[in-house]
């Protein structure tokens, strides 16, 4: 009662025309938020944040692999639907009720797989296999980060990159099929760089490629985004009725309540948000890319490093493969024998055999440590192209939040041997929220849960 | 970077410089405001000196201060304060304080050796 009193002492007291003022403005966003949110809602995009391009959630079509099936002959047919065989049996992660994205049909399950049957029984041509080396290489390259990237640009500036980021050479037969797998996390501006650099260069080394963007996202926050905006418009309503004179009395009381709900909904969010787990997401995308394509080779990179050298192949070899060993960032040389982080490679076998990367590491630092044990232990050991040809760029950027050096990384690696086989492909678990396909990548975006 | 130390300093600690490089690496990555919060602690510099036990900050009241001074001088370019608190760090926990160096400074050590000049 004294609350509504004062509050409606204060309405009365206060300038009338300000409040309207305020109302009017409130009213004028929040319609165009929901006016835009519907669209995209119809569309089936992801509420949480306005994509960079227009995306459509279909399944790749299978016209971008003809050429390459015909020339190799141990390639089986799988029929549509049939998943990929996981050796280890391994969990092809259990997904608890809810595993499409809250965009309704974003994704017709079985269809994902990429199959020869949608090809034309007319286009039986046979093709050389690529050359050892490409022909196309340029060698040192200017990467800079002056300059904006409209994506939209790029695309058209490649024209021969399919829906989902894909390419198929189409003059050659190319024996690196390489699934690209990028963690993410609140990095648009960096992506955009990266594509515009490395589909130029992934094209001339003649690789057979897809390019997959990891997105940590809890599904919490999804959710929460999605009462924020309910709890907004439940506002709205209220200052439209204030607006119009009606239920003054009630509607300054129960704007308030509604505010500050919004507001404990959104501190709520932000609290929620876990520590960025790099492995975890990388693990994610080895099994999703697979769903998509034949990959045998996975090339895990960071988003915001750029390589100065298109001789630096980013493929996979007899043994695991590090890419970026001369990085800008520390010095052009390798900061220590036993770095494996930024860009590296393993062929599926490789990464099977390690079980995969450790999905424990929370936060900053270990993990790419953790992954070097388990080659080592596994008897495998690195190979990398020479300082000259392995240099890297790296985008500078200030520390992101939620992603603080992790405390336990030099104990849990003092333990890798131990703990290898207990923590990894095997015991992969994490919901699918949304699959996006964009022009130039695949976009995954993931529940990948918190620190247990 | 031009970090000016008194060399004095710098040979007592050094018994072996390589185990020292790499053990500095790793724990704040050679930069000397490295400040990190892990556990309730923070860690400064290049050492990473703690402000639970070793020096005093105004988040942890009463710090054991054992080396009688503030945290912040720990982020300076001035390495011999430094230094010294890692010296008795050292003498009482052993290098083992370093988390790093087990896992990561125990082998392959010739890859942290100065170039000759």
């Amino acid at each position: 009662m004294k609350l509504r009193e004062s509050l409606l002492g204060g309405s009365a007291a206060m300038p009338g025309a300000s409040l309207q003022r305020a109302c009017r403005l409130l009213v004028a966003v929040c319609a165009l938020h929901l006016g835009v949110t519907l669209v995209y809602y119809l569309a089936g995009r992801d509420l949480s944040r306005l994509p960079q391009l227009v995306g459509v959630s279909t399944s790749l079509q299978g016209g971008s692999n003809g050429a390459a099936a015909i020339g190799q002959p141990s390639r089986e047919l799988r029929p549509p639907g049939a998943p990929p065989p996981l050796p280890w049996g391994a969990s092809f992660q259990p997904r608890p009720g809810r595993d499409s994205s809250p965009d309704a049909d974003s994704r017709p399950g079985p269809a994902r797989n990429l199959t020869l049957a949608a090809l034309s029984p007319g286009t039986a041509v046979s093709l050389p296999a690529c050359p050892e080396e490409s022909p196309l290489l340029v060698g040192p390259m200017m990467i800079e980060f002056n300059m904006a990237v409209d994506l939209n640009r790029v695309a058209e500036e490649n024209p021969e990159v399919k829906l989902g980021g894909r390419y198929t050479p189409k003059d050659c037969i190319s024996p690196h099929k390489v699934a690209i797998i990028i963690p993410f996390r609140n990095r648009q501006e960096h992506l955009k760089y990266w594509l515009y650099y490395l589909h130029p260069i992934l094209q001339r080394q003649q690789l057979d490629y897809g390019i997959y963007v990891i997105n940590q996202q809890s599904q919490l926050k999804e959710e929460l985004l999605s009462v924020i905006c309910l709890l907004l418009s439940t506002y709205l309503l209220f200052c439209t009725l204030h607006l119009l004179e009606r239920e003054r009395e009630r509607s300054a009381d129960l704007s308030t309540a509604v505010t500050a709900a919004a507001a404990a909904t959104a501190a709520a969010t932000l609290a929620g948000e876990a520590m960025f787990n790099r492995a975890k997401l990388l693990n994610v995308g080895f099994q999703e890319a697979l769903k998509d394509y034949d990959y045998n080779c996975f090339v895990f990179s960071d988003v915001d490093l750029i390589p100065m050298n298109d001789h630096n192949a980013y493929r996979c070899f007899s043994q695991p493969r590090h890419i970026s060993v001369a990085m800008d960032k520390f010095g052009f040389s390798l900061p220590y024998v036993q770095y494996f982080g930024g860009v590296s490679a393993l062929s599926k076998e490789q990464f099977l055999t390690i079980n995969g990367f450790p999905n424990n590491y929370w936060g900053w630092g270990g993990e790419d440590d953790d992954i070097f044990n388990r080659l080592v232990f596994k008897g495998m050991s690195l190979s990398r192209p020479n300082a000259v040809i392995g240099k890297c760029r790296m985008i500078r950027h200030s520390r992101d939040k939620k992603n603080e050096p992790n405390p336990q990384r030099f104990d849990r690696i003092a333990h890798t041997k131990e703990t290898m086989f207990l923590d990894g492909l095997n015991t992969l678990f994490y919901n699918v929220l949304d699959v996006q396909r964009y022009p130039l990548y695949t976009k995954v975006t993931v529940d990948i849960g918190t620190p247990s | 970077m031009e970090i000016h130390m008194q060399e004095a300093y710098w040979r007592v600690l050094l018994e072996s410089t390589p185990v020292w490089i790499c053990t500095i690496f790793h724990s704040s990555g050679y930069d000397t405001q490295t400040i990190v919060k892990n556990n309730g602690k923070t860690e400064y510099g290049l050492f990473q000196i703690n402000n639970k036990m070793w020096c005093r900050d105004n988040q942890i009241l009463p710090s054991r201060n054992i080396c009688g001074i503030s945290c912040n001088k720990f982020l300076d370019d001035d390495l011999t304060d430094d230094v010294m608190c890692a010296k008795k760090i050292l003498d009482s926990e052993g290098i083992d304080y370093w988390l790093a160096h087990k896992p990561l400074c125990s082998e392959k050590l010739e890859q942290w050796l100065c170039e000759e000049l």
